[in-house]
């Protein structure tokens, strides 16, 4: 049986906001980045807490930007049906953070690799090995997320954090309305999947 | 919303035209005006500049247009005509610009073809 707590005020004034936003009201975006943009914000910090050096520190900020913007403009693209509108934004920012790390990342790799060329042409040695170990990391993780559902990526995503939690794993596929057992049951049943395929891979033992 | 917060989410926004905040930037350049002297021209505290370039660009129809500004105006208590005047000048500049980068591409593609020949 499915069960679904009644909305608190705030969802309501949520709820609101985004049916604000589907007839055009030009103020409700502002209205949403002054309610919504902190919480989330707060919610990347706690989920990405360090930085790789050189990191711009303003990420959180830009991804919950880009979360915002992306909804704002797609509006119909949530389904309040699904989920609460925050609990699809945290998902959204979570997505978008890893896009930007993903992003800064390469744009690391493409600086390390021409720094190594020089540093292999000036003193002799090779460290291309290093750069090409990051880069074939990338090539496994696109690999094999290629051709996974959304959800199953945002499962991937969290297990490469190391969140073990279903509760978690619950709220990025968005069925934390349902019941505690039958969220542990859809939840256990994607992460076999992606095992499967890590499996399949060589990368997992049996 | 901090202060710090709002500032870097309205930077953020001023590259966007979906927002106001493009509009807003755009006029400040053109105007080489300050957030400040923005305040001034609509009759506002700089903070509530960069409250009102998070919120959506008016709608270019006319039924919608002077709706969403009046909306914007009302809202952060700002000059409506002023808010007007602003987007509009900068919708009209970017036109022209747009107008003048097509001649310029047109002229430039008459003259390769010119030596083409």
């Amino acid at each position: 049986m499915l069960t679904a707590h009644p909305p608190n005020d705030r969802q309501v004034e949520l709820l609101n906001l985004h049916n604000r936003l589907l007839s055009h009201d030009p103020v409700a975006t502002e209205e949403l980045f002054t309610m919504a943009a902190p919480e989330l914000e707060k919610h990347l910090r706690a989920r990405f807490p360090s930085l790789a050096g050189g990191v711009d520190p303003d990420i959180y900020l830009a991804a919950v930007y880009e979360a915002l913007t992306d909804y704002f403009k797609n509006p119909s693209k949530y389904d309040p049906a699904k989920s609460g509108l925050m609990t699809y934004l945290r998902l959204a920012c979570r997505r978008d953070m890893q896009n930007l790390l993903a992003r800064e990342s390469r744009h690391t790799a493409g600086r390390i690799s021409l720094e190594s060329v020089e540093f292999s042409l000036s003193d002799g040695n090779d460290v291309s090995e290093k750069v090409a170990d990051s880069l074939d990391g990338q090539r496994l993780v696109a690999d094999l997320t290629r051709g996974m559902t959304p959800e199953e990526r945002a499962v991937f995503s969290l297990m490469m954090e190391g969140e073990r939690s279903t509760r978690v794993a619950a709220e990025a596929m968005n069925i934390e309305h349902l019941v505690h057992d039958e969220q542990a049951k859809r939840v256990k049943r994607v992460k076999d999947r992606i095992k499967k395929r890590i499996r399949r891979r060589g990368l997992l033992r049996s | 919303m901090t202060e710090d917060m709002l500032l870097k989410m309205s930077r953020f926004a001023s590259d966007d035209p979906f927002y106001l905040g493009w509009h807003l930037a755009r006029y400040s350049e053109m105007k080489s005006l300050s957030v400040a002297e923005m305040g001034g021209e609509l009759g506002c505290l700089p903070e509530t500049v960069n409250s009102i370039s998070l919120c959506r660009a008016p709608r270019s129809e006319p039924p919608h247009f002077r709706n969403d500004i009046e909306r914007v105006a009302d809202r952060f208590q700002v000059k409506a005509a002023k808010l007007m005047g602003i987007v509009r000048y900068v919708q009209i500049a970017s036109d022209e610009s747009l107008l003048l980068a097509a001649k310029d591409k047109d002229m430039k593609e008459d003259k390769d073809a010119e030596f083409d020949e």
